[in-house]
């Protein structure tokens, strides 16, 4: 008898249970490709999470029609709301019929829940013309109470529809029910006194882009179409410890996800939710699950990172593990995720993978604090997937709370976790800086110590002269004395610039030289800086487009400036305005240097800094800049500021002039080529 | 002076404030205008063509007529249809005398007979043991549709009133039984032959059936020979439908199955899907979509989630072989057939329930096809164009019949096996079981104004690699260096042997190929003669047929963009290069692209089919073995499946198919035993188990994708998809694999399969012609078969 490889066997029975016998999808291929988003915030393709496990076509003999929502019980069967069927389907995991109910008494069940007591909440939609209401079945689908239109007057009078179409129930009994087209929240009742309404929950703000601003400012408040009105919650469900998960439909939601306590407050983020989210459900790790209208599957750690997305549509091929139109997931205690597809009334089973088992089993013990314990499964996360941040992201805690910093900014640079790196690296600059400060210090003094001792000596025995003498011809040229300027006119930029115009400080060479050097130094600075302060992403390099831009924003800018002041009776040139500029950019080829060498070493303790260094350079910048434009132009202060306004404004001109020239002439390049394309095509065509 | 310069100064600087707004206030004003004139000239840009770029590979096509059933109450529907299922089952099975009178017995074997209607030109093929028949005009036909009762149909393309070419299904559909179509029958020995004159259309052409003892049952269309189309400026013969209903069933009236040539084969179970399939006639392009028809380039279905283009959707598995089967398992009689010559513009057609509830299997044969000739830059202005030649010289298909235990997948599987061997297709090779070990040598990323290399796997490192795993007994490697070349992975096309210097070099490559091939270890290099990467290559692009260039973008930093070149160019650069290696001593080349990639294409004002293509590549594939080249064929189609020392990247599942109750291993069956087969690399596979009991129940042999390094360095590369390959990792399971697939192997030895079954549901039993029987268990718990047990997830053989 042969057992296959213990590896496997290790991997494969770490969290099986007691498995059902069931036929075989022996399915290694799946139809989709699964997401995971790294550290970058983009989505990269790693292994399959979930594949599917079993398709269930029926329930017993009958099939469902159009149903609207399902959950898994405590039981562990699946309560189905049946909606075209009017009836709620119970039937185990396997497909078999328990028992249907809500005959007759239901109308068009849209919504549903089970209780931990086994009781089934319908939201129902109601018929035509008439309000909808909510029912209560006990355990054995007997209908206990019946709840209508609240009658308060905070629900908010008549015109307010009441349409439930899905719910959810806390411990005590207070049920959230969405109402379709009721923007005011979602309805929280108690079951008290036949159902008190207690308020709305949860309403969502609304967001006015700044085109709707834009739009009701033209076409004023009513007009239609533009009306800023939140959107309603499109979906809802409710974890153990009662915290309510909406979700919300459509693009213009800032927060289409949200954990809500008891308050109504939000405490999740995710950056990356879908806009067309249809239901929700949270697993046994406070893991949230969230399906869309495109049929995928989103999956979320308990702080909204996206862990996993896959899935999609099903384009008339019929291929296992694609949707036609979801409309309910769920997921059972041994993390199989149940998927109802409204359109073929087909429930598809997903099962997690060797992979995503490990990754649930690493989440638990992280996010109970058990950094220690989590490596062990997080390893073989990596060694899986060494591209997976999120594990990269938790072994760079683990490995942080254990001390070993060095390992912990590795995972934290790979997880592009930059506060984390800044503190592993805290820790080790720490340690280096204990182990070396005298010697360092010893360094210091002593480099100090020679440099003063070397300018005594210069001073009695001109001991510089030599390198004095050989370096005079070259700081004769004028060229030289011209790059040299920067540090005059950095000190004293009025009289500079009367320099620059006067007295020839100016040229086209000197100023392409300091372009050049600051353009080097701004390219080194984005590429090269310390991981903590660099902007730049790894591994992507622009430098020609670095190049390029800076060159042309200067030519432009001079360009501009210089036309502007032109018709304002400037009395610079061209040259002189270039070169203003450009010497006014000296601050930053002193400063930025230092604070490149300062960024190597810097952890976030110390970022002030470097955003104060940066701060101070650019208020220096700007001032030169006002100053050369209005010395070398000899304006008013009032003047300049109309002047600089007026450039700005022109290039902004400039470049949209630019950018029309450039539709227009693919235009037209688009209209000869499809001219000459169909001539061609007609005449010499079959 | 001063003051008129400065006036006139300032004079051109309000002039070029003023140039700059004109075009401005000239655009905002022209907008409009400027849209509805792109909208007219706009001609056929919609659907007309039916291509995407990444067409689904059995996509719903076309609406079936209805069965008028819905006239009947649920009573009298039962009623009629368990009338209607007792006639079939009935005439499931026939004696010589019960056959209709208007049919003729034209030929007979020792095995089978077959019959024509000498009107109709509808045939039966009835099995003399059992009775058991197969016919092209089922009884029960209650549908008038032209395409359903007729043997054979056309669709034709016609001019429509603007002059450019139409061919709309089904309107320019037509019957060979229509009134004006002259049917000529011709009965020869073994057979006859039919000539069919579309008078209506012009268009003329003849085609044979016989059945002989030798070569069985054989469809024969000589249309580069017989096709006339006489009025060419007006009518042209598109497609061509041959006996598309021979087998059929009905709903669930028989027990019946369709084999359907996806990934490794699956099996549909026919029965009452009560409309689910909707009425529909699916279909499945043989050797994958013809890329050189695609109008656009760029995945169908894309998403920008997370700011980057993603396809969440994964193309289906690829119909490499060209065939398509009817198992009638109620009289135990199957049919298979094998598309020999043709099968480059066939696609394989099947109903599931439609055509008035039939359920059919066929090959549809697109003699012309339209494409989309976009007339503007952006390419959403286009017009339809015919392909200017007959896309297939002619059709050949061979059915194969087998009656009995064999009536299975697996007996046709055989029977296909035994056809190839017999036309010289399959050749026994060097069997000896391997573990692919493939290594990854140097790839590029971004560095300031230049690309680096990012070195992954050195010659040193696989020295060493080879080392570790001949210590750990594993000695029978067969190892794909890839990214060998001077530039990286995809430094393509390879144009001759030039390694990278950072591995070690072409003497680096040459050593650890003499040093380690004494020690059981096959050093092959990776070669792509097919694909450009335009930054590194100035390699002449390929156009499509619609002349412009085939275009692959990719979602990277370093690479975005990859062409195709042209297959003569292909054929030059891969001939010489395997000449190249040949006399350097490595002579393994594991050939990408060339066998499994074909496509129609434009040369200047010349435009080649698929055929073209395939008959280059084979020509180049064969030139490389008279070079004294082995080649390793990546997923190769059946016509390159001769060239193959080996059978790389070997799909053993399937698109996964609602409809497809089981996936067979048909593909194993047939090459088993003759060509070694090496599976898709084990570290990406999701379910190890599973995919473990594959390699064994189909006699595969396990491949993996190593790397010396940490694949994390991989991240800004183009190959940034490997996210798990260093050999630290794999080294065990690499032993384990290989010890238990070599355990296997010498049992089995290099015999044939000769029965592959389903015990139980998830027990599968392989049967070799050797005796050797290997029982694979998919199932969590342990189970009896046989008389002995055997462990959940386990094999055992006996």
């Amino acid at each position: 008898m042969k057992k296959i490889s213990r590896v496997s066997f290790i991997f494969t029975f770490c969290l099986i249970v007691v498995m059902m016998i069931q036929p075989i999808t022996a399915a290694a291929d799946v139809p989709y490709r699964t997401f995971s988003q790294n550290g970058y915030g983009e989505l990269i393709e790693t292994q399959t999470a979930y594949t599917p496990y079993q398709t269930l076509v029926q329930i017993g003999d009958t099939r469902l029609n159009a149903p609207r929502d399902m959950k898994v019980g405590d039981d562990g069967n699946l309560y189905i709301a049946d909606t075209a069927n009017k009836r709620v389907v119970v039937s185990d995991r396997k497909g078999n019929l328990i028992r249907t109910f809500g005959e007759g008494v239901l109308e068009d069940p849209r919504g549903l829940f089970v209780t931990a007591e086994g009781d089934v909440y319908i939201a129902d939609y109601g018929v035509q013309g008439q309000d909808g209401f909510v029912v209560q079945f006990d355990k054995e689908g007997k209908e206990v109470v019946r709840y209508g239109r609240p009658d308060s007057l905070l629900y908010g009078g008549k015109t307010v529809p009441y349409r439930p179409v899905k719910i959810a129930v806390n411990e005590g009994g207070t049920m959230y029910i969405i109402s379709d087209g009721n923007t005011n929240g979602i309805i929280q009742i108690t079951p008290n006194d036949g159902g008190q309404f207690l308020g709305y929950f949860g309403t969502n703000t609304s967001v006015a882009t700044f085109m709707q601003i834009f739009q009701r400012f033209l076409y004023g408040d009513n007009a239609s179409g533009i009306s800023i009105m939140p959107a309603a919650a499109s979906n809802l469900t409710i974890d153990d410890s009662g915290l309510v998960y909406t979700l919300t439909g459509g693009d213009d939601q800032e927060i289409p996800i949200k954990k809500l306590n008891i308050a109504g407050v939000n405490m999740m983020t995710t950056d990356l939710a879908p806009s067309d989210g249809v239901c929700i459900t949270v697993g046994q790790y406070e893991n949230v699950l969230v399906a869309t209208q495109t049929g995928r599957i989103f999956e979320y750690n308990k702080e909204g990172s996206l862990l996993f997305v896959f899935g999609g549509k099903d384009n008339g091929e019929y291929r296992i593990g694609l949707f036609n139109e979801i409309s309910a997931i769920d997921v059972d205690t041994e993390d199989k995720i149940y998927v109802l597809d409204s359109v073929s009334g087909e429930i598809q089973i997903f099962k997690q993978t060797e992979f995503t088992e490990k990754v649930h089993e690493s989440l638990v013990l992280y996010q109970r604090g058990q950094y220690t314990a989590s490596k062990e499964p997080l390893n073989e996360v990596i060694m899986m997937n060494s591209l997976f941040d999120y594990a990269n992201l938790a072994m760079g805690q683990a490995t942080y709370q254990e001390g070993n910093y060095e390992e912990a900014m590795r995972y934290y640079r790979l997880a592009k976790d930059t506060e984390g790196y800044s503190n592993a690296y805290w820790e080790v600059r720490n340690v280096w800086l204990r182990d070396n400060l005298f010697i360092s210090l010893l360094i210091i003094v002593l480099v100090v110590a020679a440099w003063i001792l070397l300018k005594k000596a210069d001073k009695k025995w001109k001991i510089y002269d030599p390198i004095r003498k050989a370096l005079k011809p070259v700081r004769e040229t004028k060229t030289y004395q011209r790059l040299m300027y920067g540090k005059y006119f950095m000190r004293h930029p009025i009289d500079a610039c009367y320099e620059v115009k006067r007295h020839g400080m100016q040229s086209y060479l000197t100023a392409f030289i300091l372009t050049l050097i600051f353009t080097i130094i701004m390219v080194v600075n984005k590429y090269f800086s310390g991981f903590v302060v660099k902007t730049a992403r790894d591994g992507r390099y622009e430098i020609p487009t670095d190049f390029v831009t800076v060159f042309g924003l200067i030519i432009v800018m001079s360009a501009v400036t210089y036309l502007i002041c032109a018709i304002n009776d400037g009395e610079g040139t061209m040259k002189n305005i270039l070169n203003g500029y450009v010497y006014a950019l000296t601050p930053y080829l002193i400063i930025q240097p230092c604070l490149f060498i300062f960024g190597l070493v810097v952890t976030y303790n110390e970022i002030f800094v470097i955003e104060f260094g940066n701060i101070a350079m650019l208020t220096w910048i700007v001032i030169l800049v006002f100053l050369s434009i209005k010395e070398i132009n000899n304006y008013s202060v009032k003047e300049t500021f109309k002047v600089i306004g007026l450039t700005i404004f022109a290039t902004f001109i400039f470049a949209l002039m630019a950018f029309i020239m450039y539709v227009l002439v693919a235009q037209v390049w688009e209209f000869i080529t499809a001219i000459y394309g169909e001539a061609v095509s007609r005449i010499v065509g079959n | 002076m001063l003051e008129i310069n400065k006036k006139l100064k300032r004079i051109l600087c309000i002039l070029i404030v003023c140039i700059m707004i004109t075009p401005m206030v000239s655009f905002a004003t022209n907008d409009e205008a400027d849209s509805t004139d792109s909208a007219e000239t706009t001609e056929n840009a919609g659907e007309a063509g039916g291509e995407t770029a990444e067409p689904p590979a059995a996509g719903g096509e076309e609406t079936a007529p209805d069965s008028g059933d819905d006239k009947l109450t649920p009573e009298q529907l039962a009623e009629k249809r368990a009338e209607e299922k007792a006639r079939a089952q009935e005439s499931a099975v026939m004696d010589a005398d019960e056959i209709d009178k208007a049919y003729t017995k034209v030929a007979s074997t020792s095995k089978l007979e077959l019959y024509v209607n000498q009107e109709t030109l509808h045939i039966i093929i009835r099995d003399i043991a059992t009775g058991a028949v197969f016919c092209s005009f089922p009884q029960d036909f209650d549908t008038d549709d032209v395409f359903a009762s007729s043997p054979v149909t056309i669709n034709y393309a016609s001019k429509n009133k603007g002059g450019s070419w139409i061919e709309v299904k089904p309107e320019n559909r037509y019957s060979a039984l229509a009134d004006d179509v002259e049917r000529t029958l011709t009965l020869k020995e073994n057979g006859f032959t039919v000539h069919l004159n579309f008078t209506k259309q012009s268009l003329e052409f003849d085609y044979t059936i016989t059945l002989d003892e030798e070569n069985g049952l054989q469809l024969h269309v000589p249309l580069k020979d017989t096709l006339k189309e006489n009025d060419p400026d007006n009518f042209r013969l598109s497609i061509v439908y041959l006996y598309p209903f021979l087998g059929a069933t009905k709903l669930d009236y028989r027990d019946a199955s369709l084999f359907l040539p996806d990934g490794s084969g699956i099996i549909c179970n026919l029965r009452n899907f009560e409309e689910k399939y909707g009425n529909t006639m699916y279909i499945m392009q043989y050797y994958g979509t013809d890329i050189g028809k695609m109008v656009q380039n760029t995945a169908a279905e894309d998403s920008q989630l997370g700011g980057r283009r993603i396809s969440f959707r994964k193309a289906g598995e690829e119909a490499t072989m060209p065939v398509f089967g009817m198992i009638h398992n109620d009289t135990k009689m199957a049919m298979l057939g094998v598309i020999e010559s043709g099968a480059e513009n066939a696609t394989c057609m099947y109903t599931l329930n439609s055509y008035a509830n039939w359920n059919l299997i066929s090959a549809r044969y697109h003699v012309r096809d339209t494409y989309q000739y976009p007339t503007s830059q952006s390419g959403n202005q286009s017009v339809l164009r015919l392909m200017p030649n007959i896309e297939i010289d002619n059709i050949d298909v061979t059915y194969l019949f087998t009656t009995g235990e064999d009536a299975d997948y697996a007996g046709l599987a055989v029977k296909y096996r035994e056809l190839l061997q017999k036309n010289g297709t399959l050749v026994k090779k060097d069997t000896t079981p391997k573990v692919r070990v493939d290594l990854l040598g140097v790839d590029k990323e971004n560095f300031l104004v230049f690309k680096r290399n990012v070195v992954m796997t050195t010659t040193e490192d696989a020295a060493n690699i080879f080392d570790d795993m001949n210590d750990r007994g594993v000695n029978s490697v067969l190892a794909i260096y890839k990214g060998w070349q001077d530039g990286g992975v995809y430094a393509l096309p390879t144009v001759d042997f030039d390694a990278d210097g950072d591995i070690g070099g072409k003497s680096g490559l040459k050593d650890l190929a003499t040093q380690y091939g004494s020690k059981g270890i096959t050093l092959a290099l990776e070669h792509d003669a097919q694909t450009i990467n335009p930054d590194l290559s100035g390699e002449r692009i390929l156009e499509k047929v619609n002349q412009r260039e085939y275009e692959d973008a990719q979602v990277s930093d370093v690479f975005d963009m990859f062409n195709l070149a042209y297959p003569d160019s292909s054929r030059e650069m891969a001939v010489a290069f395997a000449k190249e290696v040949v006399s350097d001593g490595i002579p393994n080349v594991a050939v990408n692209g060339l066998a499994s990639e074909t496509f129609s294409y434009a040369d200047g004002d010349t435009i080649y089919s698929r055929k073209d293509t395939v008959s280059t590549y084979t020509q180049t594939l064969q030139d490389m073995k008279l070079q004294g080249a082995t080649l390793l064929l990546n997923q190769p189609n059946a016509y390159a499946w001769k060239y193959a020392d080996a059978y790389t990247d070997l799909v053993m599942g399937s698109s996964s198919y609602v409809y497809a109750d089981q996936e067979v291993p048909f593909m194993s069956i047939v090459l088993k035993g003759s060509v070694p087969m090496y599976s898709e690399y084990v570290n990406f596979e999701a379910e190890k188990t599973k995919f473990f009991l594959q390699l064994i129940d189909q006699g595969v042999y396990p491949s993996f994708l190593i790397t010396q390094k940490d694949p994390s360095y991989l991240e800004n590369t183009n190959s940034n998809y490997i996210y798990s390959s260093s050999y630290d990792l794999y080294k065990e399971e690499i032993q384990e694999y290989y010890a238990a697939v070599k355990e296997v192997a010498e049992k089995t030895g290099d015999a044939y399969i000769v029965d592959h079954e389903e015990l139980e549901s998830g027990v599968n039993v392989t049967t070799y012609d050797n005796g050797t029987k290997v029982y694979t268990n998919y199932t969590e718990e342990k189970v009896v078969v046989d008389g002995f047990t055997i462990d959940a997830l386990s094999y055992e053989v006996r």
